[in-house]
């Protein structure tokens, strides 16, 4: 029993998420002018988007099924909900691995994934009233985006795991690091795979029949898509329409199969580590 | 002459430098290289899938809006080949206190930073461009020799505008040490000039005309090869010059304020 319970600490120690969340988010304030960047970007990436798709709209109603106000609510609540679950463990790890510093990790007798889980939750704890906050106000007071969730409940579970979404794909990225010595390739190359799947840069209702019936399996819309739907209240996407309850659910068996993968790539990674001369 | 052939030997060596690096980790060198022609083909295909669904910007048919998009990627990919990798190059130095063996080498900080940081992976977005260019312009009607010498006048100016953002970026970065989301800035600026100047209010429309140039990076290249006279060319084309002093007298400012680190 006693084995059973540290290796679960292993993998979750609340003292260790509050204390190092909470390191990650001293260390983060001290560059708030950083995040602060994005008081600037969000609103004005959104602009773009507001003139383009009035443009589009002018002569429609619909496209897609989508209203203009429904587009914009679309963009909104996507850049909002990137604040919330971006994340660069990808970058993180493999810059340990590749200079060697990962070996101090190995040597701490907690898993890195959690220390790294703990990290992002101090970060965007920062950029939760750094950023979404503000561009919230902005968007809600300026824009006038009724940005109010369909189900509060359900929107605030489907973001949670898509922040793990987020997390585990990234982090499975980073564990590439163990192959390769330069993985900035790579990285950038899945990076953008994740934001077009994820429906960040269009929504996943524009693209072919057969490829949103293909996306459907891939775990990418699990991170932004679906919450954003979530947050609207209707899911809908190579013409399979399902409830809130039930594409959250199905999320949630996303992210443990993730779970798994990454601890799959983890075991298999690890042991091609070598931290000579550090 | 001989300062002109000592900048020609400079940016010849960066670039043989530059190659080497990149054939050192040949496998990463050819990922970055599709990566970077993907991540510019996203607007073209965004346009691709939205006029694919019915939608069209008024007045415009996908092959123009194509033709601006692909006129901005030749741009910005020449740019990032050849001289942007000073932002980057400058920021670093800074950040990591060594800068200051720039201020005591026998050249330009600006050129020799620009010519270290070239990188053939970029020539991915500017073949991507190059592409999109070519089927757009098969598909428009033919331009004559006036609009294609008019269009290669532009496309200096065009140039000119990336060189002026990146002496504001790497000028901001000698106070604004280690904002890697300077780039961020920068993306979301010129964003307004992926797409046809009109469909944006017209104090929008001033603003990327008279005082950020945005629209000279594609869209008046791409209208005059179309055979049109833009509203304000050529009005932009001189504030393209006051952007690019502008620039220049601001990167020697902050250069000023510069503090070292004690290397």
């Amino acid at each position: 029993m006693r084995k059973i319970a540290s290796f679960a600490r292993r993998f979750f120690n609340g003292r260790l998420l509050a204390a190092v969340a909470a390191a990650t988010y001293k260390e983060w304030a001290a560059y708030r002018s950083h995040i602060l960047v994005s008081l600037f970007v969000g609103p004005v990436y959104f602009l773009v988007q507001y003139f383009i798709w009035s443009a589009l709209f002018q002569n429609r109603a619909t496209i897609n099924g989508y209203t203009l106000q429904e587009m914009l609510v679309y963009y909104g609540i996507t850049t909002l909900i990137n604040y919330c679950i971006m994340d660069f463990a990808d970058w993180n790890l493999q810059m340990l691995i590749r200079t060697g510093r990962f070996v101090t990790f190995l040597l701490r007798p907690v898993s890195h994934r959690f220390f790294a889980l703990s990290q992002k939750v101090g970060h965007r704890l920062l950029g939760f009233w750094l950023e979404f906050i503000p561009v919230y106000l902005i968007f809600y007071f300026f824009f006038r985006l009724p940005l109010v969730p369909a189900d509060f409940f359900w929107s605030v579970l489907s973001l949670i795991l898509g922040f793990l979404m987020m997390f585990l794909v990234n982090y499975s990225i980073g564990i590439t690091g163990f192959w390769l010595i330069r993985t900035d390739g790579l990285r950038s190359f899945f990076l953008i795979f994740r934001d077009v799947f994820a429906g960040v840069i269009l929504p996943l209702v524009f693209f072919p029949g057969w490829l949103q019936k293909v996306l459907f399996f891939l775990p990418f819309q699990y991170i932004s898509y679906v919450p954003v739907r979530v947050f609207s209240g209707s899911y809908e996407l190579g013409g399979v329409t399902l409830a809130i309850p039930v594409i959250v659910a199905i999320q949630a068996v996303y992210v443990l199969i993730m779970a798994l993968v990454s601890e799959l790539l983890w075991r298999l990674g690890i042991k091609r580590f070598t931290g000579v001369g550090v | 002459m001989r300062c002109v052939l000592d900048l020609l030997r400079l940016y010849g060596t960066g670039i043989r430098i530059g190659v080497a690096e990149n054939l050192a980790y040949r496998g990463n060198f050819l990922i970055r290289f599709f990566v970077m022609l993907l991540s510019d083909l996203l607007f073209p295909l965004i346009a691709l899938l939205v006029y694919g669904s019915g939608a069209a910007f008024p007045g415009w048919t996908l092959e123009e809006v194509l033709l601006i998009q692909g006129v901005f990627m030749m741009a910005k990919g020449s740019a990032n080949l050849f001289f942007f990798g000073l932002v980057w190059n400058i920021g670093e130095m800074v950040r990591e206190g060594v800068f200051d063996l720039m201020l005591i080498k026998p050249c330009s900080v600006i050129h020799l930073a620009a010519a270290t940081s070239f990188s053939l992976d970029n020539s991915g977005s500017l073949l991507g461009g190059l592409g999109i260019f070519i089927y757009a312009v098969g598909r428009i009607p033919q331009p004559g020799l006036w609009e294609w010498a008019a269009f290669l006048f532009l496309f200096l100016f065009s140039l000119s505008v990336f060189f002026s953002f990146s002496l504001f970026m790497s000028g901001t970065l000698f106070k604004w040490v280690g904002n890697s989301r300077i780039y961020e800035i920068f993306n979301t600026i010129t964003q307004f000039g992926l797409f046809p100047k009109t469909i944006y209010s017209r104090a929008f429309q001033n603003l990327l005309t008279y005082l950020i140039p945005v629209a000279m990076i594609a869209f008046f290249p791409a209208a005059v090869l179309k055979g049109e006279k833009p509203e304000g060319l050529l009005l932009s084309a001189g504030i393209c010059l006051v952007f690019f002093f502008a620039a220049r007298w601001f990167w020697h400012a902050m250069l000023k304020s510069y503090t070292s680190a004690g290397g």
